[in-house]
């Protein structure tokens, strides 16, 4: 069994913009749970909401009138966060996004960056008509003992 | 609408009291947009009622600096939280965008 099986949380929601809001809270109070430093919770909602826009945006074309389901999952192991973005739109990989040319400022296209700079690794399956998208960061999470 | 307008000499601040991220960066846009076409040249986005921006809420700031360059006016940001800030650093947006610490600040700096 792995930690995403065992350990933190799984929930799925209709992929609409006005709904991620709602996994920031979830996400964060879980981090603040295993005593993850502030800014760095802060920075881990930042990424899973670069993530999830694109599930929004990209995957399902909410402008065009789509949407469908989206599945966040996080969990802690070992010294890693693990979050997780599952959904069922069309294949979208941010991973082979390109990095912006920051010298220019740009009005779009610093999302998949700021995924990148937040986290320490960023990887995409398609799965069974499904996107699956993981960002892992080390955290140094503080050990609650037990009274 | 989590946006509110006042004018403070020439100048318009425009105060933002929820996320700028994805579900609010075309409606904060577009009513800033708004402004610039009706003539309004100086303007202070103040950022102290916002605790999350995302890549969203940053490309609608570029779009409105971009406006109001483009008819010769000025813009500033203000009341950034620290991770708004770095989230500047970040993009090196803060090397476009000029940051005061609060409306006051921003108003001396502009008139």
């Amino acid at each position: 069994m792995n930690a995403m099986e065992d350990l933190g949380f799984s929930v799925r929601i209709q992929a609409r913009a006005e709904f991620l809001q709602h996994i920031h809270g979830l996400l964060g109070e879980y981090l603040h749970g295993l005593g993850v430093e502030e800014s760095v919770i802060h920075e881990l909602i930042l990424a899973l909401q670069e993530a999830m826009t694109n599930v929004v945006r990209h995957a399902y074309g909410d402008r065009k009138g789509g949407v469908g389901s989206l599945t966040v999952e996080a969990a802690l192991d070992g010294s890693d966060v693990v979050m997780r973005t599952i959904d069922e739109g069309v294949p979208y990989d941010p991973t082979t996004r390109e990095d912006p040319d920051l010298s220019v400022a740009r009005t779009g296209g610093y999302g998949v960056f700021l995924i990148r700079s937040l986290t320490d690794r960023v990887e995409y399956v398609r799965k069974d008509d499904r996107n699956i998208l993981t960002m892992i960061r080390k955290v140094c999470p503080r050990v609650v003992e037990a009274d | 609408m989590s946006l509110a307008v006042k004018e403070e000499k020439n100048i318009s601040v425009v105060s933002v009291g929820c996320h700028l991220d994805y579900s609010f960066a075309s409606t904060f846009k577009d009513e800033v947009l708004k402004l610039v076409k009706a003539g309004k040249k100086n303007l202070i986005i103040d950022l102290s009622g916002v605790n999350f921006v995302d890549s969203s809420g940053l490309g609608a700031l570029v779009s409105v600096l971009r406006a109001i360059t483009s008819e010769g006016g000025d813009i500033c940001l203000c009341g950034l939280k620290p991770n708004i800030q770095t989230m500047l650093e970040l993009t090196r947006l803060n090397r476009i965008f000029e940051v005061y610490a609060g409306v006051d600040d921003a108003v001396k700096n502009l008139t």
